[in-house]
């Protein structure tokens, strides 16, 4: 597809949107049990038909019946990953590879439907499972703030692999840009998410990030998020396990080494229902006069018997200048539960840096392997393989 | 090989006093030559082999250590590392995270890269460690663990042993390695260490017990008495020492 070609689509897409200007709330919507009829109905006519074309990518055509056992076969992608591309919050569909999505799977940017709100909208429908990860990369190398929403909702019984990668360059370094996202992830019974999220933005950007996630029945979501910059990042993020036998592992790393770089994290996990398992486990290394805040709260509501969960926070300070303020908090109101929460900051092991050192090994050489020995365990916390070496080799270049 | 002259260390306590405690030690070991230290608890021997291996805790006021004719004080504990020093440690230190094996080559390869020879590739190394661990009576699970991890004491010192093997030291410093030892795992430290025993490589080694001196023959035995090495003589010391113990001789220490 050419460039005049797309121009065309956004033009004609808003047209649409127009005429379903409730759609994105509808999309978003807690519930969003009609959403796939909403999309497939003749209420939209002109969306469905202009976007679902084979030419287009955008949106896939979703009409095809799921029971197909030999379309579920075709949904199984190989190990390959799937790059979706946005420079500046806009989509970039020569960088993306659109056409490995399967063809089940809605995808559009927000800015084909409503031109001034960016970021992405995937929806994965029942039964489909991709294999492949998809990475959405958003590169943001102008002076200049982007305001982004992202939306993924996923059917029962789907599965995904999903990493976010923040990444920025900076031309001025006195000109503050802003990266401002607000995600919103819904899994529906049985659902499988695996979610990456890798901070690694110019030391000029302030980056805030928002994100909701709320889980049906049996639904599982293993989370993971690694910050390496940005000169003050705040993420806040809320898991809702609202119904039965719905799990969360949540982990990361954070990793500062500049002064006066800031991070704070405030993690939520809501325990609504019973049987729901969740864990905490994050980890912070601290340089210079950086700072880190680590705000983690596991709320079990007083119907959440049998909840259990854990949390942990670890911090590894390289600098007597470096700051970290912890709060792991646990607010419990039922009683059959099991929970545990700690916390620490530490300095290296001198003992361990002599020991390294008497058998001949430099002194850097001896801190890098005790930075990352520290690390070892939130890294192994990333079960894809390929995508937890990715993200070591981008966080090993600030250590 | 090894010449220690008129050492004095000392180290900041508690309440922040300085404590001397190695007083003008005078020690030489040949190349080729087995050394034994022994001595009563507190007479500054582990002190001593820290000080070797330049823990950055003691504070030398005076006096040299030459390795090979090289005065080595100012050196770094990985430079110390490089001109061929090695201390197998009385209490290895547990490194939750870092994995035996690459630790092992990290080692080696740093070494290596001193000595201005090229590192060894995966295959190699392999070779070489397998082999080595062999010698040691280590089972290759412990390649895959953290270093030190959850060891027991004979699997710690036996992976001591195994650094030392794989290191080639000129001079070896063994502090206390038969310390918590059963009897098979003392033996195959004995032969571990015997199978270094070369005419241009040094070994001292501290113990409380003649036990290991049956196992690994020493040419000469001290003893150290509060940091000062009071008396030297061949292996027959050691049995004297241990019919007669130290008081004998402790009022001999020059003050």
């Amino acid at each position: 597809m050419n460039i005049i070609q797309e121009n065309t689509l956004v033009l004609e897409s808003n047209q649409v949107s127009k005429e379903n200007s409730g759609l994105k709330d509808k999309l978003v919507s807690k519930e969003s049990p009609g959403l796939k009829d909403k999309l497939a109905s003749k209420e939209s006519p002109g969306l469905k038909d202009k976007l679902a074309s084979k030419e287009n990518p955008l949106l896939m055509d979703n009409s095809v019946p799921e029971e197909n056992p030999i379309l579920k076969n075709k949904l199984v992608l190989a190990e390959k990953s799937i790059f979706l591309v946005f420079v500046d919050g806009h989509f970039d569909m020569h960088q993306s590879d659109v056409e490995q999505l399967p063809t089940q799977v809605l995808f559009s940017p927000f800015n084909a439907v409503v031109p001034w709100l960016n970021g992405i909208f995937l929806y994965l429908p029942k039964n489909c499972h991709i294999s492949a990860p998809i990475y959405l990369i958003f590169k943001n190398d102008k002076d200049k703030s982007c305001y982004l929403r992202n939306t993924i909702i996923m059917e029962e019984n789907s599965k995904a692999i999903i990493v976010e990668e923040y990444k920025s360059h900076s031309i001025s370094s006195s000109n503050e840009k802003k990266t401002n996202i607000a995600t919103e992830i819904q899994l529906e019974k049985n659902a499988s998410l695996a979610y990456y999220k890798l901070q690694d933005e110019s030391l000029t950007t302030i980056h805030h990030a928002n994100i909701v996630i709320q889980q049906k029945e049996s639904s599982t979501s293993t989370l993971f998020f690694a910050d390496c910059g940005a000169q003050h990042a705040h993420v806040n993020l809320q898991v809702n396990l609202d119904e039965k036998y719905a799990t969360c592992h949540l982990s990361g790393l954070y990793q500062l080494n500049q002064d006066a770089q800031q991070i704070n994290n405030h993690m939520h996990i809501n325990h609504v229902a019973e049987y729901g398992t969740s864990s905490m486990h994050f980890k912070g290394i601290l340089d210079n006069r950086s700072q880190a805040e680590f705000i983690g709260k596991v709320y079990v509501h007083p119907k959440a018997q049998h909840t259990q969960a854990q949390q942990s926070n670890h911090h590894l300070l390289l600098s007597s200048h470096a700051e970290v303020k912890t709060k792991p908090e646990l607010e419990i109101y039922a009683d059959d539960v099991k929970c545990a929460h700690g916390a620490t900051v530490g300095q290296l092991d001198e003992e361990s840096l002599f020991y390294l050192c008497s058998r001949g090994i430099t002194k850097q050489d001896a801190l890098q392997m005790l930075i990352a020995a520290f690390a070892d365990d939130i890294m192994n916390k990333m079960e894809h393989i390929t995508i937890r070496h990715y993200i070591q080799e981008r966080m090993s270049q600030y250590a | 090989m090894l010449t220690i002259n008129q050492l004095h260390a000392s180290i900041q306590d508690e309440k922040q006093q300085t404590k001397e405690i190695l007083r003008g030690l005078q020690l030489s070991v040949n190349p080729g030559e087995v050394h034994a230290i022994m001595g009563p608890n507190g007479s500054g021997k582990s002190t001593l082999a820290n000080v070797l291996a330049g823990k950055e805790d003691y504070h030398v006021s005076s006096g040299d250590i030459l390795l090979a004719g090289k005065n080595i004080l100012n050196l770094a504990p990985e430079e110390r590392a490089a001109e061929g020093l090695f201390l197998a440690f009385q209490y290895p230190v547990e490194i939750p995270g870092v994995n035996n094996m690459y630790f092992l080559k990290a080692a080696v390869n740093s070494l290596r890269k001193w000595r201005g020879l090229p590192p060894l590739d995966a295959i190699d190394f392999l070779a070489l460690v397998k082999a080595k661990m062999k010698e040691v009576g280590m089972d290759e699970k412990f390649l895959h663990r953290a270093v030190n991890e959850g060891f027991s004491g004979g699997e710690k010192k036996r992976n001591e042993i195994l650094q030392m093997l794989m290191l080639e030291p000129r001079v070896a410093i063994l502090d206390e390695t038969d310390s918590g030892l059963d009897i098979d795992a003392l033996q195959m430290v004995a032969k571990g260490v015997n199978s270094l025993r070369s005419p241009e490589r040094s070994i001292i080694v501290v113990t409380h017990y003649q036990r290991l001196l049956s196992y690994i023959i020493p040419d000469v035995v001290h003893v150290m008495v509060k940091g000062q090495i009071i008396k030297s003589g061949g292996k027959e010391l050691a049995l004297e020492l241990e019919e007669k113990g130290y008081g004998w001789l402790e009022n001999q220490v020059i003050t």
